[in-house]
């Protein structure tokens, strides 16, 4: 780990808390790197901070002091919970790390986590993918119409990204991942428990499956934490197809409206009865049937083509500031 | 001195005197040392015992708690805080405390270590690696705060090191990627070159090495060449007596160390054994009693080497040679830390070699073995071990090493689902690093032929094994053997009595068979046979070897038993035919031979007891080809049937060589389902493994 991203999980991973250990959330996070960067001062330097250099050089406040004294004193005990799940397979990724999906900075700007938790490669996230959502109750012909449009976007080249659920998420995933598309997994809970599946093990090892998750690899499923990453599921694809959803309530729902007003990447929603599919059909989403040829750039707007040229970026040294701020935000 | 930094320097000058007076001063490179764990470096210590490597993270340990920083957390394989150390960091204003397996669990004492712990109470926890690794201990660590490890014994970390751990190997890779924020110092007195590079590159970064001689001049070295059991008995029994104050025998295996310390205290030598077989209570009031010196002699394996600190033992003898010089150094570094002389012997035969070949041999699971567990775990959904032991014919402790081996590999990982652990495949690919751990075994088998070396060479004994350590500054000691050309201590010897007593007592040696209590499957075995006698270990000089030569004899010999076993089998069974009212002996039947039935016979004969030939053996594969208890349990049962025929009430079950006790334990089972009341196993030799 490099000493910024060392700084970064040392303020923001929710491994190894207790009574009186607060990890800085997404906004604090960019709140404080934001003074940080008008001090021209690095992550990293946090690390060797005393109490009173708080104080002093970033004006916090006694309280904000104490706390992050706290959260770095933990170092030595957190380092043995990351080893734990590094030796499962399981890594940190932060905004100062190059593996960092580039797309969700661009996308989200300063309210993209600090951190994910990561198993398998993570390489895949520079492929094009298309999100798929919907609800974890599915019907037959709800499962067919997923399984014929994963294999139109994967004949096109588009990995799926999706929630890691089950339903929808996964039937979307297993049909990827007949089609030799790679899959990439924003999980709302338990990466471990996910993981206890060999099939999808195999997937991992042969860098075709990517689990990402900004919960610990223990937590339990969480609304706040569902909603979220559906944000991540849309930010990160060429475009989204929403298979099922309810009206007015539900994740897929919030999601999809929530992407809709935001623009992140062009929303699909299949067209058919469902009073939610045809709410959001009627809010923007564009229609699509079992004659749809898959192709997700037809109104593509600022989705990332497959074949966009990435930046270089050097491992450890690339934390730009700015990439953290919202795309209007200014210093 | 090379002082970095002035205000370090000053507080650190400040503690000293205070703890020792206002003249004391640093040891060559202790100050240093400081310094770098102060300034978050990575520091590695080589120096010999009794450098003050302590001093250093006492000191540290006040400075860092001054400024409010974390506490100290030394990791070492430690047995027994020593009260001396105790003392010491009193002394210093540290309160310091020690975790290990020995703190009893749910006891009060365990949970008010813990509770200082989470309120910050604690400067400085020595731990082992085991307790720090386990659940419990993980559990807390969120409350602590930590500001410098210290890793004692650091060698362990190395898997190039004679002593390397698999839950070191995963605290090599913890410290590795520690958070530059925190200090790592890491200890040890025993590593060469090849170790030290290790370690430099395991620890990472802008690390600081302080490394000095390794000589240690108390000590006067001798090799003793002694072939067989009766001879090192001998020379023991007759020249202990002789030397100065107390001291440690180290044996490789348990039994050697039980036996031993049995027989030293039968001829009036107080003596208590130490090892890992041992209930952690014996162990303890061994080392209370050693430390309080009432006793002359602790017999150990070398479970009692790390982290002992008792400054008056004055002799340090191996039964048998070790696997290595390292090793050998480290175990003799015990002795003479507060005295002039110390005087150590190095015993070594031929047949010493046999077990430090087994133990180099079996120190990473085979390919096969790797690849069948790793591909039953692959192809499962969390399979727990009694259910990979069904599947695999493998020893359970090969089982288990091969678990460990892959689950430190990073290929397995375990989750406790609240009644067992369940063993899953993680995403790395398994990949046999046959080319690593041929490498590291072939080192040993070099070290191995370094230590045949040092008892075969001319030169300066200490020089030879400091330079062994790539410590090339030392001279010749002027005390060893080759130094002086005569003995360390005058008037050694062993007499002819002396060699008659400990053969005798070798001889009489007889062990008792237990049969098995659970089935495979936990369930407990109803009813259950008495506890058996065993004559003799195969292969052993005695009993043992004749064993061996009625199994195997050489070419053109009929397979039989001699009558010597016939008569010494009388004997020991006499006590308990009689104590008992055993009326009959049956025995183990074989397809291939009639060597057990022959035996059988003459017994029944010799103990004038009736024989009986109560069970029939189908065809099935030889037992000796299970490897662990559910399939030598299921071939036992499957083998083995009941005469239809008279039962008698007490029997004598009589076997060639147990092992695994199933074939005995099944077929006394059997013989009681069919009104047997009483059945007493009886083997002329006991081949199972030991390992430490």
């Amino acid at each position: 780990m490099n000493r910024n991203a060392e700084a970064i999980t040392l303020f923001c991973s929710h491994l190894c808390v207790t009574d009186g250990i607060l990890p800085l959330e997404a906004k604090e996070w960019s709140i404080l790197a934001e003074k940080l960067l008008s001090l021209k001062l690095k992550p990293e330097y946090l690390l060797d901070f005393e109490r009173q250099d708080y104080i002093e050089q970033i004006n916090a406040t006694d309280e904000e002091a104490d706390r992050y004294m706290r959260l770095l004193e933990r170092s030595g005990s957190l380092r043995f919970e990351i080893s734990r799940y590094e030796d499962m397979g399981i890594r940190i990724v932060t905004r100062a790390d190059s593996e960092y999906p580039r797309q969700l900075k661009k996308r989200l700007g300063s309210t993209c986590p600090p951190l994910f938790y990561a198993a398998g490669d993570p390489g895949l996230l520079n492929q094009a993918t298309v999100g798929y959502v919907g609800s974890r109750s599915v019907d037959p012909g709800d499962v067919e119409f997923t399984r014929q449009t994963v294999a139109k976007t994967a004949s096109r080249g588009y990995g799926v990204v999706s929630g890691g659920a089950k339903g929808i998420d996964s039937i979307s995933a297993s049909a990827a991942m007949e089609a030799g598309v790679p899959v990439i997994e924003y999980l709302a809970d338990s990466m471990l428990r996910k993981m206890r599946d060999s099939e999808l093990i195999r997937g991992i090892r042969d860098g075709r499956v990517l689990l990402m998750s900004v919960v610990i690899p223990t937590a339990g499923f969480n609304v706040g934490v569902a909603m979220m990453r559906n944000r991540y599921i849309y930010a990160q694809s060429s475009g989204t197809v929403v298979i099922r959803s309810d009206k007015g309530k539900g994740g897929t729902w919030a999601g999809a409206t929530e992407d809709l007003k935001k623009q992140w990447c062009p929303v699909f929603c299949r067209d058919c009865d469902y009073p939610g599919n045809r709410e959001l059909i009627r809010l923007g989403a564009i229609p699509v049937t079992d004659e749809w040829d898959g192709d997700v750039e037809v109104r593509l707007n600022d989705a990332p083509h497959p074949s966009e040229e990435q930046e270089p970026e050097q491992r450890g040294e690339q934390l730009n500031m700015l990439d953290m701020l919202p795309p209007s935000g200014k210093s | 001195m090379t002082i970095g930094n002035q205000a370090i320097y000053r507080e650190a000058s400040e503690i000293l005197s205070q703890t020792y007076g206002a003249d004391a001063s640093f040891r060559d490179g202790q100050y240093e040392a400081i310094e770098a764990a102060m300034t978050r470096r990575r520091t590695l210590i080589v120096q010999r015992t009794g450098w003050g490597k302590s001093l250093v993270y006492f000191i540290s340990t006040r400075m860092n708690r001054n400024h409010g920083r974390g506490m100290t957390m030394v990791i070492s394989p430690l047995l027994v805080l020593m009260d001396n150390q105790m003392d010491f960091a009193r002394k210093m204003g540290i309160c310091c405390t020690a975790l290990n397996s020995r703190v009893k669990r749910n006891s009060e004492e365990r949970a008010e270590i813990i509770r200082d712990l989470r309120n910050d109470r604690v400067d400085m926890l020595f731990i082992t690696p085991e307790t720090l690794m386990s659940d419990e201990i993980q559990a807390i660590l969120p409350e602590i705060r930590i500001g410098l490890f210290v890793v004692d014994e650091a060698h362990c970390i190395s898997d190039w090191g004679h002593d390397f751990r698999l839950e070191y190997g995963r605290l090599g890779r913890i410290i590795s990627g520690i958070f530059s924020n925190v200090s790592v110092l890491a200890t040890t007195a025993t590593a060469n070159d090849r170790v030290v590079n290790d370690l430099k590159a395991q620890l990472g970064g802008d690390i600081h090495v302080s490394r000095g001689p390794l000589t240690r001049p108390s000590l006067h070295i001798q090799t003793l060449r002694l072939e067989g059991r009766a001879d090192r008995y001998a020379w023991l029994l007759e020249n202990v007596p002789k030397l100065p104050g107390t001291g440690i025998i180290y044996c490789i295996t348990k039994l050697d160390c039980d036996v031993l310390s049995d027989f030293l205290n039968r001829r009036g030598i107080s003596a208590r054994s130490y090892n890992a077989g041992a209930a952690d209570e014996e162990n303890d009031e061994a080392i209370r009693a050693f430390y309080e010196n009432r006793i002359r002699v602790i017999v150990a394996t070398t479970k009692l080497g790390m982290g002992y600190d008792k400054g008056d033992i004055s002799f340090v003898i191996h039964y048998q040679s070790p696997a290595n010089i390292v090793a050998w150094y480290q175990q003799i570094g015990r002795a003479g830390r507060n005295l002039k002389d110390a005087y150590i012997f190095l015993m070594n035969g031929k047949e010493d070699d046999e077990i430090n070949h087994y133990f180099i041999e079996t120190a990473f699971p085979s390919r096969k073995e790797s690849t069948e567990v790793m591909t039953a775990i692959d192809q499962g959904s969390g399979l727990t071990r009694p259910e990979l032991e069904k599947s695999i014919n493998a020893r359970k402790k090969r089982i288990e090493n091969t678990l460990n081996f892959l689950e430190n590999e990073g290929f397995i990982r375990k989750e406790y689902d609240g009644h067992r652990y369940r063993y899953y495949a993680t995403p790395a690919r398994f990949t046999y690093n046959e080319e690593h751990y041929q490498a590291i075994m072939s080192i040993r088998r070099h070290e191995l032929e370094q230590m045949h070396q040092l008892i075969h060479t001319r030169e300066c004994l200490s020089r030879f094994a400091v330079n062994a350590l790539d410590d090339h500054t030392a001279g010749d000691c002027g005390k060893c053997f080759n130094c002086t050309g005569r003995d360390i201590y005058p008037d050694l010897r062993v007499s002819d009595a002396s060699r008659k007593t400990a053969a005798a007592y070798l001889a009489s040696q007889k062990m008792s068979i237990e049969p098995r209590k659970r089935w495979p499957d936990g369930k407990t075995i109803r009813p259950l046979l008495m506890t058996g006698i065993c004559l003799s270990r195969y292969g052993d000089p005695g009993y043992g070897e004749m064993v061996r030569k009625g199994k195997y004899p050489p070419p053109g010999v009929p397979r039989r038993f001699d009558d010597q076993l016939v008569t010494k089998s009388a004997l020991v069974l006499e006590k308990l035919i009689w104590e008992n009212g055993i009326t009959h002996i049956t025995f183990v039947p074989s397809l291939r031979s009639d060597l057990v039935r022959d035996f059988a016979q003459r017994l029944a004969e010799k103990t004038h007891l009736q024989f009986a030939d109560l069970l029939e053996k189908s065809d099935a594969p030889q037992q000796k080809e299970m490897e662990n208890s559910s399939f030598q349990c299921e071939n036992a049962r499957s083998s083995f049937r009941v005469r239809n025929t008279q039962m008698p009430q007490k029997t004598i079950l009589v076997d060639d060589v147990v092992d695994s006790r199933w074939t005995l334990t099944v077929c006394g089972f059997k013989m009681m389902e069919c009104g047997v009341q009483e059945v007493y196993p009886f083997a002329l030799a006991d081949s199972s493994h030991e390992e430490n």
